[in-house]
């Protein structure tokens, strides 16, 4: 019977990793970094490995491999997102910015109000529906938000359901 | 435990991502499907995968393609070959003479396709996002792109049968590329 060994990490500042109190995004080659450490650490004498890369996460393997070719020799790209991203640059750091106001302003009631009158159903589908979104967003702060941007529901998916559970 | 940051932190995770993207197309150089000619993506966009449906209890059931796979048809093996020999005559990176010696193995899903997640996730991308595979495997020392019609982009973790047995194939090719993990 083959046995296989596997490790599996959060990365900074998601999931049950260390909190990113920095204030900064963490940059690609510290991402990387992170990640061979994370490997080695857990099997010091493993030299070749075969990564699993998810979401944003088939983008952070192929930049451990176009880092260290040598380490790597296979990938499972799981439903990475394609590198067109890159064009969608503004739109992203707008929604960077919308995500970074939900909090500031959720005392207001402002959200809350929104969840009430927001169209979420219109967002609904097999894969991903908006009371899907909501009960997870309230689980986190106890309160009730709306996502009503589906760029934001994209993110949702890429960053959080798809690498940092 | 990072759930009562969750907003912070996603914040900070967008950088990171566009960073990464761009990154690994500055990695690709011309490989980049993000930086091919349009035609040159609409062709391996329309390359079709090695199977198409989901893989449950060691077999492939083939189902129709998702509305992601665009196009009218999947190329003739003569049009694949053509891109083929059009990609491989593009100058070589230092990530694509890597990618050759890796055992690759591309699982598509169900991407933003349903309404308001396709309001976003623009034609333009869905084409990226297939070429982008298709070319990963394409150029792989052993490559091979499976797509799941049905399975949501952030289902893909029930694919427990299909994720296994990519793993399986990929570590039995590392073993004949000679680069055994």
């Amino acid at each position: 019977m083959m046995t296989s060994q596997v490790v599996s990490f959060d990365r900074y500042g998601v999931g049950w990793s260390d909190e990113n109190d920095s204030g900064a995004s963490p940059s690609v080659d510290e991402c990387v970094r992170d990640a061979f450490f994370c490997m080695k650490c857990a099997m010091p004498e493993q030299d070749k490995w075969l990564l699993l890369g998810p979401s944003m996460g088939s983008i952070v393997a192929q930049c451990m491999i176009a880092q260290q070719p040598d380490k790597i020799a296979g990938l499972l790209n799981m439903d990475g997102f394609p590198a067109a991203f890159e064009s969608e640059r503004e739109n992203f750091m707008s929604g960077r910015k919308m995500w970074a106001m939900i909090p500031m302003i959720s005392w207001t009631g402002i959200v809350r109000m929104m969840l009430s009158i927001a169209p979420l159903d219109a967002f609904a589908s097999q894969s991903f529906t908006a009371s899907h979104i909501k009960a997870q967003v309230r689980d986190m702060l106890s309160a009730q938000l709306t996502l009503t941007d589906s760029l934001t529901d994209t993110l949702l998916e890429c960053c959080w359901l798809g690498d940092c559970r | 435990m990072n759930r009562t940051s969750f907003f912070k932190n996603t914040c900070l995770e967008f950088p990171l991502m566009l960073d990464l993207a761009e990154s690994a197309s500055n990695a690709w150089g011309p490989l980049a499907v993000s930086r091919m000619p349009a035609n040159e993506v609409r062709a391996l966009a329309r390359v079709a995968p090695a199977q198409n449906g989901l893989f449950e209890n060691g077999q492939w059931t083939t189902l129709p393609r998702s509305r992601v796979e665009l196009g009218d048809s999947w190329l003739s093996e003569e049009e694949k070959h053509e891109i083929e020999r059009v990609v491989r005559s593009k100058t070589p990176t230092a990530m694509s003479t890597t990618w050759s010696r890796l055992a690759v193995r591309v699982m598509s899903g169900r991407n933003y396709d349903y309404p308001g997640g396709d309001s976003f996730y623009k034609d333009e991308m869905k084409e990226t996002a297939a070429a982008e595979g298709n070319l990963q495997a394409m150029i792989a020392g052993d490559g091979a792109r499976y797509a799941f019609p049905t399975v949501g982009h952030d289902k893909m973790f029930t694919a427990i049968d299909a994720i296994v047995q990519c793993m399986v194939e990929i570590d039995d090719a590392a073993a004949t590329l000679q680069t055994p993990v």
